[in-house]
């Protein structure tokens, strides 16, 4: 899949950007259409406005996947995909799958900011 | 933009995405249209991934790449348009100090993440399943990067 960019380039969405890191111990963080804002959402706990992508939940629950909601003071609708935590992609037995997760929610998604007619602040 | 309350939105670092292709799902072999396309690819790539090294404070500090893993990705690339290897889709901080290359396809990927000095591993999709994985470990004697591990 591939969006257009702020300067109106065609990319995909990273794959390498849904695999846990290391702060994702308890799983992949995400954020909640319904309940999180687009400005808090493409927001870091540091302050820094980042680049967003969208996919459909059903993108992860028809793999299986659950989405737990672990609502924080600054995001409310913040979740997690338990199963896509940082322990099992380092495990050799299960970063396989993990990949392949991550590789299905890059599919599925687009860049919901900034698109082209909203241009990244500066930060 | 769509705000579906069935949809969940995922925050990454995909704002230091680095996009070198320009076409949608161009299969890999189809980036090498032209060597020097993909050498000119190459070269921004390198640039780019030079610019990360010397200004690190334009990423939050998660995403920073380590320069010793910038560096291993940029002889990678110096090597890659050296032989005429097609450029990647895209190169990205992929978090943890560490950069991915990304080869989009219409039916594959291939992702080589650069992990520390001379490490990288390297996975390879076909139709959003992995087909092969290996570690790619830097030949000290010859320098490329070969499968080990």
């Amino acid at each position: 899949m591939a969006e257009a960019s702020a300067a109106g380039t065609l990319y995909p969405v990273p794959v390498s950007q849904f695999m846990p890191k290391r702060n994702d111990s308890d799983g992949l963080s995400i954020s909640q259409c319904g309940i999180s804002s687009i400005t808090v959402a493409s927001t870091t706990a540091k302050g820094k406005r980042d680049c967003l992508a969208e996919f459909p939940a059903s993108a992860a629950t028809d793999r299986g996947l659950t989405v737990e909601a672990r609502p924080t003071e600054r995001d409310p609708g913040h979740a997690v995909i338990p199963e896509m935590n940082y322990a099992a992609y380092n495990d050799p037995d299960t970063k396989s799958i993990i990949d392949e997760h991550a590789m299905a929610l890059s599919k599925a998604s687009k860049i919901a900011w900034p698109i082209e007619d909203n241009a990244a602040p500066e930060t | 933009m769509s705000t579906m309350s069935m949809q969940n939105t995922l925050s990454g670092s995909a704002s230091a995405v680095t996009p070198i292709s320009r076409t949608r799902g161009a299969p890999p072999n189809a980036l090498a249209t032209s060597a020097s396309d993909d050498a000119s690819l190459w070269y921004d790539a390198c640039e780019r991934m030079l610019e990360w090294r010397s200004n690190p404070d334009q990423f939050a500090p998660d995403d920073q790449p380590l320069i010793e893993i910038l560096d291993t990705a940029i002889d990678y690339a110096v090597d890659e348009r050296n032989v005429g290897g097609p450029a990647p889709t895209i190169i990205i901080p992929s978090g943890d100090g560490r950069v991915a290359f990304e080869w989009h396809g219409r039916r594959s990927t291939m992702i080589i993440e650069f992990t520390g000095r001379g490490r990288a591993n390297y996975t390879k999709f076909a139709d959003g399943r992995v087909i092969e994985k290996g570690l790619l470990i830097r030949n000290p004697e010859n320098r490329m990067m070969e499968l080990g591990g």
